[in-house]
């Protein structure tokens, strides 16, 4: 009899033991204190790369921000939270500053990056025009951050030294609460 | 799935209360069976390399089972079987497979859905012979039955080393929930230790019937417009072997 109930104990907790609950959550927030780093896309997943050179065809801008809650309390680092922007993006541009094949310099290149939109359930690549959209309303954030690459998928055709620059502008009404920013990265050498 | 095993108990716990009432006897007699038993299982695995949605497969490691039958004066009798067998996760197989047909690529699989049951479930139906021996039987079995397949919505991603190229390649199972058709051929010697209780080894062979369809389509949308249709025909064959402890709740 004790030998019974010894094995349908053990197969219940066997069979219940491996459920797992993972909870998920959602807040408006606002994004401050923008960084830029670049990321090396070779491998299986972009890869931060804090010097160059990088290659040509796998390089990227991961941008990342920090964000906060309108409303009281705290991101817990293991949920799964998505962000919608309480002032969501107007245009995100990518800026060549010196020139290079035909481009002049300070010239809007921002049709030759996408962004990388990476779900459970997908990954697809996104034009910038796109992406203001794909941002602005439910992005995942990680711990506490906001943070999105950005991939060159028309690269330069010659290896060599390149300047980049970022400009971010978001929908404002009355109350700016997410500034327009603009970054000029540092020289970047792609081969 | 918890509801599932309480219901799958019940039929044990039953024979508990109504074992006690049976006369003193350590012969096989016609009667009602129950029985509870630990095994360990073993299949082949001929869809490691059928990248599908089907992901969890009847695989190798230990399980349990409930089992209840009647047997006959004639020897005869008729047994249904509940349990869980371990499940294999094909996720790995299915990227080292999509690695080797796409060299250059990283392939990664990816569930749509959580899929990490360590068991899966069974239930036959079959018959058995009951060759009386001393304070016990031995009782060769056929039952046919079907093993439960997890499977979901998923997606592979094939990334280029060395650039941003990337393919996604979407897939959706069309049998849903996917029971393969499985035969059981085998045996247990059972042993009385008291009238009513005892305990039994058991041998079986399997084969599993694997007929899957599911729907494929290579674009970056979660349900792609254009599909196409698939099938997988596959069988595999399994051994089991395990110990438990049986009671007879009737005897006539």
């Amino acid at each position: 009899m004790n030998s019974l109930k010894l094995l349908i104990a053990i197969g219940m907790i066997v069979i219940t033991s491996n459920f797992t609950c993972v909870s998920e959550c959602s807040d408006v927030v606002n994004l401050q204190n923008w960084s830029a780093k670049w990321v090396n896309n070779s491998g299986r997943e972009p890869q931060i790369a804090a010097d160059g050179p990088i290659p040509k065809n796998a390089f990227g801008i991961r941008l990342q921000a920090e964000a906060i809650k309108t409303a009281a309390g705290s991101i817990e680092a293991s949920d799964v939270c998505y962000a919608a922007l309480s002032q969501p993006f107007a245009s995100i541009r990518l800026i060549s500053l010196d020139s290079f094949d035909t481009i002049p310099a300070q010239t809007d290149i921002s049709d030759r990056f996408m962004l990388r939109y990476n779900t459970k359930t997908n990954l697809e690549y996104v034009t910038l025009n796109e992406a203001v959209n794909t941002l602005s309303f439910f992005w995942e954030l990680t711990d506490d951050a906001f943070q999105f690459d950005l991939l060159m998928v028309e690269p330069p055709t010659q290896p060599g030294d390149y300047r980049f620059s970022v400009q971010l502008k978001f929908d404002t009404t009355s109350v700016v609460v997410n500034r327009d920013t603009l970054f000029a990265l540092p020289t970047i050498t792609l081969q | 799935m918890n509801t599932r095993i309480c219901l799958c108990l019940l039929p044990g716990l039953f024979t508990l209360q109504t074992g006690m009432a049976q006369k003193e006897q350590k012969q096989w007699a016609p009667g009602l069976f129950g029985s509870v038993s630990a095994h360990y299982s073993a299949f082949q695995q001929p869809l490691r390399k059928e990248v599908s949605p089907y992901v969890g497969v009847p695989g190798k490691g230990p399980g349990f089972q409930l089992e209840g039958g009647i047997a006959l004066r004639n020897h005869l009798g008729l047994k249904l079987l509940i349990g869980g067998i371990p499940s294999i996760d094909l996720e790995p197989a299915f990227e080292k497979e999509l690695e080797a047909q796409n060299p250059g690529y990283y392939a990664d699989y990816i569930s749509n859905d959580d899929l990490n049951d360590p068991m899966d479930f069974q239930v036959a139906f079959g018959l058995t012979y009951a060759f009386p021996i001393k304070k016990g039987w031995l009782e060769p079995e056929i039952m046919y039955g079907g093993s439960q397949i997890s499977s979901g919505n998923a997606h592979v991603r094939l990334k280029k080393a060395g650039n941003h190229d990337i393919m996604v390649v979407q897939y959706r199972p069309v049998n849903s929930p996917p029971l393969a058709p499985t035969l059981f051929l085998g045996g247990r010697v059972c042993r009385y230790i008291s009238p009513w209780f005892g305990v039994f080894a058991h041998v079986r062979g399997m084969a599993v019937w694997y007929n899957l369809d599911y729907l494929s389509g290579e674009e970056s949308a979660i349900f792609p417009s254009s599909e196409d249709y698939f099938t997988v025909k596959k069988t595999a064959l399994g051994i089991q072997a395990g110990a438990g402890i049986f009671l007879q709740i009737g005897r006539w």
